[in-house]
């Protein structure tokens, strides 16, 4: 009888072991997953397959069986399973492939946000990445690009800052960066012309002098390459350094070098004549406000307006327009769209000159198209054409990546 | 009294494997517990915790529903594994898309139902890079060089090639039609083809023409290679050969005992590779004993930057036993094993699992610059040729492919073989440089 309940006691020693340790790991895995995560947890443990058989797995359950089979398996331990979240966020927006839409890291978030308040480092200079669109579309569609070298962008100018390096060595909006230090940008232009060249060689008919320059001309640079983003980190970040570049303005080359310093821009400068200019930088609304207190503005100068706070397009908007819909959001999701509309505005607007260039793009362009619509408004200028609403999204690492969640479309006031 | 400190000792220990179980994960992976984690034990509130699954779920799902295109759920999880994947900084650690995966699987078996052609890009359709001797293609009298118009009654002109493979792979024992344009034959030839299992040739041998010198290519290392190696190497030996060409340019590797088995037809019973498993521990892999080819002629083992992996093993282990000499151009640099888990979804994660060294100890592993180009790594050959870049050149033709011509003159001069040693090192390649891949039908 002792010996009965001695195995009794024994069992039941073992059996609470063995829950006590599952009771641990389960709790774990709800910890680590959040609410969705205590559901999941349920089903069967694992990704692996056993069967040949395709079987759904829920986004959350995978990724977390994921980073438990790298951290069992990979060469090298893990000690920053962060690392893996951000890398996984980082991977999404990769696969947007949406030039608006861009990831930063820990150091490129820090200068964005510094170019937010008006900070340029490097040439001070923004740049824009130019794809070949029709590529850029066929990738987007498929979810991943066919070739990789097809989408190599242009790496243009966007703003170029009063009084820096950048405008120093002459550098002007739209003009094209060709070569940093050295080292030789190379577009999805130059592979295509190559492709085709070694396709008319296969099919001999590429052995003409002409062909060989190309061919050349193109070897030689091969040689020395450096990635559009890159070349974007060597013109927007960090001072005192000597940059050699080449760049061309249409089928003009040219060149020069400059020192990278910092450039300050002012978020509101009134001119002699009046004339305001405003960049979208954080705090515009309450700056514009300040320098418009005792005089009523006429002319607002949005050029060089090309990295803004879409978030800030509001408040400035409320100080120059009544209240109404201004305009949506477009996307081609399902579902309303956002719109832009002011509960409170100006009773009445007075005439407006709003001068614009290419330069105008993203929420300074949403301001400038959302003004047009103001009666006694007038737009001198044409916009850049990529009116894109952008969210900034802060990661816990410090990096960070803007999302592009709408395009302005005007829609004339409603009210 | 007793009981009362048994049942309080009992308690204790309970605990003690709730915290292991709890715990176990860091175990496993062999690291301290995170103090994130930790905090999860004991605090109820979970608001300021932010684990990486609640850091992945909440901007997944931010993304989903606020960027401006339509995307489709699962081409945004995926990207978010090949981001984790690439977290990591490895680049032969990657996360693989069912489709992508199934490809791998194609690749390393070996074997699969098709017609059995190489299918390059064309305007028109499809243009046929090689068609693999017996194979269905070949029996119905299909030619490199034909372009595909047509498959059973679709057009193919302006076709992405992706799409005319999917039309021309199928069932067993299925029928596909196919229509052609050869030039010189002034209308299209239309063929009826049974798919069947076709095995992809991944060694060949042929004498080069003029010569007594015997050319192995061999493309890849899949699980037929050994046997296809052999086949190739018995018609080379009985034209009593003066020596050997082996090709492994832009050969990417494969199975590692593939590679341990053909060194096994030179040097037998020796270390091939030493692998430090996660942990720290060594294993060897050797080559096999007993089936040494027996062939007493020197060996030129060709190699350039595209020559990775298993390739760079083959290469690196016959240099190492003096048994090659290597000609061409330094060999890309991995240095590392992976293994492939299928999962659930029939999408695969590629892992690094150990790293490997050479039986000297030489470490291959690739360094680039933060542009990603090429610093160091890989194998040196013996003698370096770099092909002048404006002459285009065609792999194994002697004449247009300056490195088999290199090989050639250092077989035929074998008297002062190590005159020709040249410690420049390789220039840079030129990005675009090869013609890419090309499909498998």
């Amino acid at each position: 009888m002792p010996s009965m309940s001695k195995t009794v006691l024994l069992t039941g020693a073992v059996v609470s072991l063995a829950l006590s340790f599952l009771a641990g790991g389960s709790l774990r895995a709800a910890r680590d997953m959040g609410p969705v995560g205590r559901q999941a947890s349920l089903e069967v443990s694992g990704v692996v397959a056993s069967t040949g058989q395709a079987q759904t797995v829920s986004e959350t359950r995978f990724f977390y069986e994921l980073m438990q089979l790298l951290e069992r398996e990979y060469v090298d331990p893990i000690s920053d399973e962060r690392k893996l979240a951000v890398g996984s966020v980082r991977g999404m927006i990769g696969s947007l492939l949406d030039p608006h839409s861009q990831f930063m890291d820990a150091e490129q978030a820090v200068e964005h946000e510094k170019s937010l308040q008006g900070e340029f480092g490097g040439a001070g200079i923004e740049v824009r990445f130019d794809f070949d669109e029709a590529e850029l579309k066929k990738a987007q569609e498929k979810g991943r690009p066919a070739d990789p070298l097809l989408l190599l962008p242009e790496l243009r100018v966007a703003m170029v800052a009063p009084g820096g390096p950048g405008e120093k060595a002459g550098l002007k909006v739209g003009d094209r960066i060709e070569r940093v230090n050295g080292r030789w940008l190379i577009a999805s232009a130059e592979i295509k012309a190559l492709r085709d060249l070694q396709k008319a060689t296969v099919e001999g008919k590429g052995d003409t002098p002409e062909a060989d320059r190309i061919r050349s001309e193109f070897q030689a640079k091969a040689r020395a390459t450096m990635s559009p983003g890159r070349a974007r980190e060597v013109l927007t970040s960090g001072a005192g350094k000597t940059v050699e570049l080449e760049w061309s303005r249409g089928a003009e080359k040219l060149k020069g070098s400059l020192v990278t310093a910092l450039t300050k821009v002012p978020t509101v400068q009134v001119g002699a004549d009046g004339t305001v200019s405003l960049r979208l930088f954080k705090g515009a609304a309450d700056a514009l406000a300040k320098a418009t207190k005792d005089r009523p503005i006429t002319t607002l100068d949005l050029r060089q307006g090309s990295i803004g706070d879409s978030s800030e397009v509001k408040a400035v908007l409320a100080q120059l327009a009544p209240a109404g819909t201004y305009g949506v959001l477009a996307n081609d999701r399902v579902g309303e769209p956002r719109t832009l509309t002011l509960p409170e505005g100006v009773s009445t607007p007075r005439p407006l000159r709003v001068l614009v260039d290419s330069s105008t793009r993203g929420a300074a362009e949403i301001l400038a198209l959302a003004l047009a619509t103001v009666p006694g408004t007038t737009l001198e200028g044409k916009t850049a054409g990529e009116p894109v609403w952008l969210d900034l999204v802060p990661l816990p690492d410090g990096s960070a990546y803007t999302l592009a969640t709408g395009v302005f479309q005007a829609k004339g006031v409603a009210r | 009294m007793k009981t009362v400190l048994r049942v309080a000792a009992f308690l204790a220990v309970l605990g003690g494997t709730f915290v292991v179980g709890f715990a176990w994960r860091d175990i496993v992976a062999g690291r301290s517990p995170s103090p994130m984690s930790l905090q999860g034990l004991v605090s109820s509130s979970r608001a300021p915790l932010e684990t990486p699954t609640e850091i992945f779920k909440a901007n997944y799902s931010l993304i989903l529903s606020n960027y401006r295109r339509q995307i489709a759920p699962d081409q945004l999880k995926y990207a978010a594994m090949e981001g984790m994947f690439g977290a990591l900084g490895d680049p032969h650690t990657n996360f693989l898309q069912p489709q992508d995966a199934a490809q791998l699987k194609l690749e390393t078996k070996g074997d699969f139902v098709g017609i059995g052609a190489r299918l390059g890009a064309d305007p028109l359709g499809a243009r046929i890079g090689s068609v693999f001797k017996n194979a269905p293609a070949d029996r119905a009298g299909l030619k490199p060089g034909d372009v595909i118009i047509g498959v059973d009654d679709k057009v193919t002109a302006g076709m992405d090639t992706d799409d005319i493979v999917s039309r021309i792979r199928g069932k067993e024992g299925t029928d596909v039609r196919i229509r052609v344009v050869r030039s010189g034959t002034p209308s299209p030839i239309e063929v009826e083809i049974k798919r069947a299992v076709v095995v992809v040739p991944t060694a060949e041998g042929r004498m080069l023409e003029g010569t007594r010198i015997g050319y192995v290519n061999v493309s890849q290392f899949a699980q037929p290679t050994p046997a296809q190696f052999d086949l190739a190497l018995k018609e080379v030996s009985a034209q009593r050969p003066q020596g050997l060409v082996i090709d492994l340019r832009n050969n990417p590797g494969g199975l590692l005992d593939a590679a341990a088995e053909l060194v096994g037809r030179f040097v037998e019973d020796k270390v091939v590779v030493r692998m430090r498993m996660r942990g720290g521990n060594e294993q060897f892999v050797t080559s096999p004993g007993g089936r040494s080819a027996k062939l007493n002629v020197p060996v030129m083992i060709l190699v350039n930057e595209a020559s990775a992996s298993a390739a760079e093993i083959f290469a690196g282990v016959m240099q190492e036993y003096k048994r090659a000499t290597l000609v061409g151009e330094h060999t890309y640099g991995k240095a590392s094993v992976q293994n492939v888990f299928t999962l659930l979804d029939l999408s695969s994660a590629k892992v690094t699992i150990a790293k490997y060294y050479l039986p000297s100890g030489k470490d291959l592993s690739r360094k680039v610059d933060e542009d990603g180009e090429y610093v160091s790594g890989g194998l040196k050959p013996d003698v370096t040729v770099t092909p002048d870049p404006l002459k285009p050149m065609v792999f194994g033709d002697p004449e247009k492919d300056p490195q088999l011509k290199k090989a050639i003159e250092l077989i035929r001069d074998r008297a002062r073989p190590t005159a020709f040693l040249d410690p420049a090192p390789a220039p840079g390649r030129p990005v675009a440089g090869g013609a890419g891949g090309g499909w498998t039908v």
